[in-house]
């Protein structure tokens, strides 16, 4: 299973065909979960929508972790940096450019840079995710057209 | 301003409240962000929380009752500690803002908890940086 209890999907065991679920733009069908459509779908006719939801997931994942990561190395920058420098760098009340000052420095400017790279990866899934057209926006038309697709079929059955 | 103290005053008040602050918002993200961490599968979630729990540990250690005792020399110090935290405040905030900007923020539980997770550090460096303030200020009137 994939996606959320907004937007996902699953495979029918023993079939080509998939549950695809999401928000109904309009009114819903009658079902056990309120403003949801699930309905089955063909693998071919599903393809895009799952890699869009698996997208989606991915990025997520990435921005948590890219955020968590970031603020994580940020944090210890901070509170160990702070007490570091005082100690290495201002430690005689005048600014001492030593060895260790330069060593807590560098650690310094080592954890920023990860900082730094961890929470650009957290913006840029971030990004995938809201910015027009991105994963959000995707699922929600994907959805939308997988919809009227289910709406023609229904009309053409017997 | 001269954070030199011989007694008394000096920079003694805002050295603690900037580690017990700077201790809380730590902690705070260690566990929160090494959770959120462990929840993506991230195995470095396993040495955040390891690091949060060390940090729980430290005040009780010599090393750090010697260094909490000892009024800090340093001019600059009240800037440093006041320029890192408001840094913590916009690193926090943006990452909370991005999540509240959103319209799917509350459709999986990985969204909504690490937003409250977020939201609470920006929460908690803001108060770091009130508290450090006013931490100051009683520092420069009795010096």
């Amino acid at each position: 299973m994939s996606g959320d209890n907004h937007y996902g999907y699953c495979r029918i065991p023993g079939t080509q065909e998939f549950y695809v679920w999401g928000e109904c733009a309009s009114e819903c069908p009658a079902g056990p979960y309120p403003g949801i459509q699930i309905m089955p779908v063909f693998d071919a006719d599903s393809a895009i929508f799952r890699q869009v939801i698996d997208g989606r997931d991915t990025s997520i994942e990435e921005r948590g972790k890219g955020f968590s990561r970031g603020g994580i190395l940020g944090g210890i920058g901070v509170g160990l940096g702070v007490p570091g420098v005082i100690g290495a760098c201002w430690a005689s009340g005048s600014w001492n450019l030593g060895t260790g000052c330069v060593i807590v420095l560098g650690l310094l400017a080592v954890d920023a840079l990860l900082a730094g790279m961890e929470t650009k990866d957290g913006f840029d899934a971030h990004s995938n995710l809201t910015r027009a057209n991105g994963f959000e926006d995707s699922a929600q038309d994907l959805f939308q057209q997988l919809q009227e697709l289910e709406a023609i079929q229904s009309e053409d059955a017997p | 301003m001269s954070a030199t103290s011989s007694g008394g005053g000096g920079s003694l008040r805002l050295k603690r409240t900037s580690m017990i602050s700077i201790g809380i918002v730590m902690v705070w993200m260690c566990v929160g962000g090494g959770f959120l961490l462990l929840r993506a599968g991230d195995v470095f979630g396993w040495v955040a929380v390891a690091f949060g729990l060390i940090l729980l540990v430290l005040p009780f250690t010599g090393f750090f009752r010697r260094y909490w005792n000892t009024e800090v020399l340093a001019r600059g110090f009240p800037a440093v500690v006041l320029i890192a935290n408001a840094g913590l405040v916009g690193l926090y905030g943006s990452f909370t803002w991005a999540y509240l900007q959103d319209p799917f923020l509350t459709y999986n539980d990985f969204d909504a908890l690490a937003a409250v997770v977020f939201g609470v550090a920006a929460v908690l460096s803001f108060l770091a940086v009130a508290a450090n303030t006013i931490a100051l200020l009683v520092d420069r009137r009795s010096a």
